[in-house]
């Protein structure tokens, strides 16, 4: 090939290469024709319409694709870290029908808290100095980024204690302390989809794929005994990528429950019509003590799934979750649910690590502009951020990040989206603003997780 | 419910097949590259074209690029996807017919590898191979980039580059 002549020998065969490889074979597109034959057996759709289409044909709201990785965001245990002395209850009896931790949440404290040390663990960042890969761990302390670790670019990673996080690379859990030197190893083999250690560190609750199937199991791996299989809590669909997604594990701030929320894993007996995805609360013994069933759900809109956005409130056995209707709380104890903000779509809810506040987005328009809220939880009462950020992270009491975002063209659209420039900032609740030493990256964000009583 | 057609609907769609029929093996390679997995690139192919469906009508007139226009509703959706895979620590599932492998300067390196990498690129990389791989010329990159021939040219050879330092790591 002529334009290719100056190039060296081993680039023009790696062009070759990349392209015989990507080739796809036909069956694939045949299917794929099947595929958007049969989604254009709706009404032809007419200039100028957008939203209402989306929804006729059952697919996805088109997001500000960084929003879909900022959504984890709200998987960071802040909550389920803060320095409390947990409140074990007793392990529920086998077969309870009801079973109930025993003793009450450590109540909360809202005076003025002045923000604790701590550190966080940054996935996947450019450093202002230059680039970086990896994760990166920053000291509020100091203001400074004090470690890189470059295997750690796979996901969700989370503190085990001060000294250690772990991650979720291809080959399983692992485990990587913070310490110079360290190395890391594997924790759990297999393809992790979501996990959450307990408070403390001492319980592991995960998320399993099973090889060679689409059945995905529940693990629970408790004090240190041997992991334990909960059992199949149904099959992996892992299409949706939008804003409502959600994919997490999350413990109570005392470790009483933890909540299982996957809306790409669609449970044993779904209901057409209704919203699929997987929300269970499940005692600390793994007891399942309430579910979300398919028939509670609100119907489905096209593919946009229900009942994810969920946050535990610290102090309570209170979670909140988002879904068509609104803003909802579950008591976990009593297995109620109240409606908190009806009529509110929430994205990415962070609560401060006391439990005092809570952040979260909202977007509006076709352009998904996203604007951070502040809301006091004992009055009410909130604080609406200026400019269009998303809610990122709530590293402490009266400290809040947030993620800058900007228009950008989409032409899928005609018009413009809101996506993050990678800019973060830490905003204390008095307005005051400080640029953060390092950019998150719009591609393989994995989150940030916050650790409060490292070196302490 | 899907009434009787008019003329106009059934010129809308015979219009748009005709677009999937030239289009669709090269979207599906840019996604392929882009991914790095066959199977996940074949769902998103299907996404795109549906939403380049709803879109049609408006799209149809404009005298745009069709390829250009489609690779960019792919790319979009493309992110979001790879986005997702990095989260759950996805894993490339090895398909019927992936298994031979292509010789590298001595050494072997396996269809799924040289499509990891290239997913693994940076995202502007990955765009270029991207688009390599879905048959553009360099002049047809440097239209859709908004570059110089040369311009688009150097631009993926930096970026094959640093794919082929990655394979040889």
């Amino acid at each position: 090939m002529a334009e290719f002549d100056d190039f060296p020998d081993e680039i023009r065969e790696l062009d070759r290469m990349l392209r015989e490889a990507a080739a796809p074979d036909a069956a694939g597109v045949a299917r794929a024709r099947a595929r958007v034959r049969q989604g254009m057996t709706s009404p032809a759709p007419r200039a100028g319409w957008l939203s209402g289409a989306i929804a006729a044909l059952g697919s996805r709201r088109l997001v500000p694709a960084t929003a879909v990785a900022f959504g984890l965001i709200a998987a960071v245990f802040i909550a389920g870290n803060l320095v409390r002395t947990p409140t074990v209850p007793a392990p529920a009896s086998s077969g309870s029908p009801t079973p109930q931790p025993t003793g009450s949440p450590v109540p909360i404290s809202c005076d003025t808290a002045p923000v604790t040390p701590f550190r966080a663990l940054v996935a996947q960042f450019d450093l202002s100095s230059g680039n970086g890969t990896g994760t990166l761990l920053y000291d509020q302390a100091t203001q400074r980024v004090v470690s890189r670790f470059d295997a750690a670019t796979d996901g969700q990673p989370r503190f085990v204690d001060g000294g250690a996080f772990t991650y979720i690379a291809p080959t399983g859990l692992v485990r990587q302390g913070t310490g110079p030197g360290s190395k890391p190893a594997t924790l759990v083999a297999g393809q992790i989809l979501s996990y959450a250690w307990s408070p403390g560190g001492k319980d592991l609750a995960y998320v399993l794929g099973i090889s060679g199937s689409q059945t995905v199991e529940l693990w629970l791996q408790r004090q240190g005994s041997a992991p334990v299989s909960l059992g199949p809590i149904g099959t992996a669909q892992g299409r949706e990528t939008g804003l409502d997604d959600q994919r997490l594990i999350e413990y109570s701030s005392d470790g009483a429950y933890f909540a299982v929320v996957d809306t790409s894993v669609v449970p044993a007996a779904p209901v057409p019509g209704r919203s699929a995805g997987l929300f269970q609360v499940r005692t600390n013994t793994g007891q399942l003590i309430y579910e979300r069933t398919p028939a509670e759900r609100v119907p489905s809109q096209g593919a946009i799934p229900s009942d994810s956005q969920v946050v535990w409130r610290p102090g309570t056995h209170g979670l909140f979750f988002g879904n068509f209707s609104g803003v909802n709380l579950l008591d976990a104890d009593s297995r109620e649910v109240k409606p908190y903000h009806p009529g509110l779509r929430w994205y990415q809810p962070v609560i401060s690590p006391d439990g005092c506040r809570i952040a979260y987005t909202t977007r509006d328009g076709d352009a998904m502009a996203p604007t951070t809220v502040i809301e006091d939880l004992q009055t009410g009462s909130t604080v609406t951020v200026p400019g269009h950020r998303s809610t990122l992270a709530f590293p402490a009491p009266g400290l809040l990040w947030l993620a800058e975002e900007q228009p950008q063209f989409s032409a899928f659209s005609g018009a413009s989206q809101y996506e993050p420039t990678g800019v973060v900032t830490s905003r204390s609740l008095a307005g005051d603003e400080k640029a953060l030493p390092f950019q998150y990256r719009d591609t393989n964000s994995t989150g940030f997780e916050t650790h409060h009583d490292i070196g302490s | 419910m899907v009434g009787v057609l008019t003329t106009g609907e059934v010129n809308l769609r015979s219009s748009f097949e005709a677009v999937y029929d030239a289009e669709a093996s090269g979207i599906l390679a840019y996604l392929t590259a882009t991914l790095g997995d066959p199977a996940e690139a074949e769902d998103l192919v299907a996404e795109t074209f549906l939403k380049a469906w709803r879109e049609w009508p408006r799209f149809r007139d404009q005298g745009k690029p069709v390829r250009s226009w489609l690779i960019r509703i792919a790319r979009n959706l493309a992110i979001d996807r790879w986005r997702r895979m990095q989260r759950t620590g996805h894993h490339v599932t090895l398909q019927p017919g992936m298994g031979p492998a292509l010789a590298a300067e001595g050494r072997t390196v396996d269809r799924l590898q040289l499509l990891a990498a290239a997913a693994r690129s940076p995202r502007g990389d990955r765009h270029l191979l991207a688009l390599r791989a879905a048959g553009l010329s360099f002049a047809e990159m440097a239209a859709d980039l908004g570059k110089t021939e040369p311009a688009a040219k150097m631009a993926w050879y930096r970026a094959a580059e640093r794919m082929r330092a990655h394979l040889e790591r």
